[in-house]
């Protein structure tokens, strides 16, 4: 009989790294076999124990209906978020239409001040004000009649 | 046999056990809380751990491209969260430690007597507290190891997956942390 295996083989063999040679000895070998053993049953009972008492406590059962519950509000917005959202488009929306708004009375105000200009020029180019011009245009027959 | 939720998940517009997250959450939440209170030693820390849990899946899974199992997925997010939770509640843990008959108490009252002599249940109940205190006296990653090993019965490839070490380094955790456990037990030699 070989000696016992050592420790960090029995080791090896629980945590599941399993060799040919661990395996031959252990089904030779009484001591290794019962050590082996008891280091299983004590860790299955630890299992079975952390279960037992997990499942013992209320809060190791799932909420019912748990994504109803914490998944539907990313998916589903909430009224405030659909206010948020609405106020936001209506900006977006806004914005646009104002500027065009403002581009239509400047191009307006430009057209008024355009025309203004016109008649103040024309205005400007007469020789007299407009209320004159028929006395001007008397005088100057009768000067045309004087010169004949 | 792999159940629905253990299925890998494939990415593109098949369908996925994700799609019905309810079913995911039955399946997995028990898991999640177990690893999460025997990690923590607290009940109400487990149970916001595996809603942290499940909130941070749900959000994710998008991006989840089922290269894992959605369990090794969920203990992934669940051993940072703990890991998160141990190291920000480090203070209570120190005042805790002073109490560590309390959660051992807790753990001993799950071994039931079935007809056993009181020397028999007396000593399983020896044995599940050598167990416990060399467990609490790990370190995080040699506990976080043993526990997803042993409590868990995950194997040392998804083991690594979880905690993203190395098999090899997991392998080395493992045995350290068997050792103590081992020794704990009075069982180191033979």
């Amino acid at each position: 009989m070989n000696e016992h295996l050592d420790s960090e083989t029995l080791e090896r063999h629980i945590a599941g790294g399993r060799s040919l040679e661990a395996e031959n000895h252990l089904h030779e070998c009484a001591a290794c076999r019962a050590a082996v053993s008891r280091m299983e049953a004590a860790l299955a009972q630890f299992a079975l124990s952390t279960r037992q008492w997990s499942e013992s406590q209320t809060l190791s059962r799932p909420p019912a209906g748990w994504a109803a519950a914490h998944a539907l509000p990313s998916r589903r917005m909430a009224p405030a978020r659909w206010a948020a959202v609405a106020a936001t488009a209506a900006v977006l929306l806004a914005v646009p239409l104002y500027h065009n708004y403002s581009q239509r009375q400047a191009a307006a105000q430009a057209r008024a001040d355009a025309v203004l200009l016109e008649e103040v020029s024309t205005d400007i180019s007469r020789p007299a004000p407009q209320p004159l011009e028929p006395l001007i245009e008397l005088v100057s027959q009768s000067n045309t009649g004087e010169n004949k | 046999m792999e159940t629905a939720a253990e299925t890998p998940v494939r990415a593109g517009d098949r369908p996925s056990p994700l799609d019905d997250f309810d079913a995911v959450v039955a399946a997995h939440w028990a898991g999640v809380f177990r690893f999460a209170l025997v990690s923590l030693r607290d009940a109400d820390l487990a149970a916001t751990v595996a809603q942290d849990c499940f909130v941070r899946a749900f959000r994710g899974r998008q991006r989840f491209r089922g290269e894992a199992s959605v369990r090794t997925w969920l203990m992934q997010i669940a051993v940072n969260l703990v890991r998160d939770a141990a190291r920000s509640r480090r203070l209570q843990f120190w005042k805790r430690a002073q109490d560590a008959s309390r959660d051992f108490e807790a753990l001993a009252a799950t071994v039931a007597d079935g007809g056993a002599s009181p020397e028999t249940a007396t000593a399983v109940r020896e044995q599940l507290r050598a167990v416990w205190q060399a467990v609490r006296g790990l370190p995080e990653r040699q506990r976080t190891v043993f526990l997803l090993r042993f409590t868990e019965e995950m194997e040392l490839m998804e083991i690594a997956a979880v905690t993203g070490m190395a098999e090899g380094t997991v392998k080395v955790h493992l045995f350290r942390a068997l050792r103590a456990v081992r020794q704990s037990l009075g069982h180191e030699s033979l």
